[in-house]
């Protein structure tokens, strides 16, 4: 094995255990992208590595949840299954067709990925099926400047926001993108810095929504934790309140 | 693949065809050792309750997500429920580091709770496998791996907090990761 290979292997263990800073796990994920569906000894290797992150957890004092755990989940399901599934709305099926079409492109690229991919996977999932419930308010963003291409919305449903995005354009180098939620003007920076990957951006934050009016997507420099949102980069934004 | 692993793999099929008693079955294998995960991740019992109930749910409402011929059900889940664990302490972690309040203020579960037992003899089994294997990792190459597994820290942290440059993080943790796999390989 060669000592370059030594490298992408150390690269996707830290991304097994998401041990990695924002910088590497987009270098992880290129990789994971564009390299380990090719090379047979990483899509092996990556089935160990997640082989034993999974193994690892029985390594942890076993606790029995309180009663009330299997009571919440229950009750979950059962609300989930009277939403009634009626017809999208209008807003909500332009967005799901744009969701579907990403995701479906978002799968193919998963193929042969490990770790994070099935979490991804199931964000999408989650994603669509929240995008299907009646009390959902799919939000489109706004691009606020010429070079902002690309179309991003935000999903709020039951505290979790999910943000959807394609054709997104890649930071500028040593940057990335951060969402901050908005309240009377005041925003905070919300989740980890993230950058697309073939243009997709996917995440899932556990957030109350409701609690903000404005959301904003920013370009900021890697390695910074900003106080207020730099609006001079790229910036996407949507109203809540409206 | 072991009889545990075909069992698991059925009640997978059944999940995935909406059946809840299937689902409850799971419930029962892994919510013990999903919970002690998140618990010694997140050191909250709230937080640790919150990411259990989420990893079960998302297993409910997206089945499909499992890839079978991606490995046993159980490395998929408990990664899951790993993933998601380290996902919520870094969120109270930034809450914490902007002097926020944070979502659980619970003090931090320490470690006199009376352990769980494992009433699955095959978990059972594999719990022990895995500790006699971390035993046998040289002490660098184990602390390395529990500060980034357990303690969810980034191998920047962890290189920080220890003096060392993180190449020597990144070398350690692989080289554990593939002594772990090499021993549980063996002991099938």
């Amino acid at each position: 094995m060669t000592r370059e290979h030594e490298r992408e292997l150390e690269l996707l263990a830290g991304h097994a255990l998401s041990a990695l800073g924002a910088e590497e796990e987009a270098e992880a994920e290129r990789l994971l992208a564009e390299h380990v569906p090719g090379c047979g000894t990483c899509r092996d290797a990556v089935d160990d590595l997640q082989a034993v992150v999974g193994e690892l957890a029985l390594a942890a004092r076993p606790v029995d949840p309180p009663e009330l755990l299997l009571a919440r989940i229950r009750r979950e399901i059962r609300e989930g299954d009277r939403r009634p599934r009626r017809g999208l709305g209008l807003v909500a099926a332009a967005v799901g067709i744009t969701a579907l079409v990403g995701m479906a492109g978002l799968s193919a690229s998963l193929g042969s990925r490990a770790t994070r991919a099935e979490a991804e996977r199931i964000t999408a999932v989650e994603m669509l099926s929240a995008m299907r419930d009646p009390s959902t308010n799919p939000v489109p963003l706004e691009a606020m400047s010429a070079t902002t291409a690309g179309g991003l919305v935000e999903v709020a449903h039951e505290e979790q926001l999910y943000l959807y995005g394609e054709g997104v354009p890649a930071p500028q180098p040593g940057h990335a993108y951060r969402l901050w939620l908005g309240s009377d003007g005041v925003f905070h920076p919300v989740g980890e810095p993230f950058a697309p990957r073939d243009g997709i951006v996917l995440l899932r934050i556990t957030v109350d929504p409701t609690r903000f009016d404005e959301i904003l997507i920013t370009e900021e420099p890697l390695g910074e934790e900003p106080e207020r949102p730099r609006v001079e980069g790229r910036t996407w934004h949507a109203d809540l309140a409206a | 693949m072991n009889e545990a692993d075909r069992a698991d793999l059925e009640l997978h099929r059944r999940v995935a065809l909406g059946d809840g008693e299937a689902f409850e079955a799971l419930y029962r294998r892994y919510a013990g050792v999903a919970y002690g995960l998140a618990r010694r991740v997140t050191a909250q019992e709230a937080l640790a309750q919150e990411v259990v109930q989420d990893a079960f749910l998302a297993l409910w409402r997206a089945p499909e997500a499992y890839d079978p011929a991606r490995g046993p059900f159980r490395t998929f889940f408990l990664s899951l429920v790993h993933h998601r664990a380290v996902d919520a302490v870094r969120r109270e972690q930034r809450l914490r580091d902007r002097g926020e309040r944070a979502a659980n203020l619970e003090p931090p579960v320490g470690e006199d709770v009376a352990e769980g037992v494992v009433r699955d003899a095959d978990l059972e089994l594999r719990r022990k496998r895995v500790l006699a294997a971390l035993d046998e990792l040289p002490p660098e190459q184990r602390t390395v791996l529990e500060m980034a597994y357990f303690g969810g820290a980034t191998q920047t942290r962890i290189a920080e907090e220890l003096g060392i440059p993180l190449g020597t993080v990144k070398t350690r943790t692989l080289a554990a990761m593939r002594k772990l796999r090499r021993a549980l390989e063996q002991e099938g």
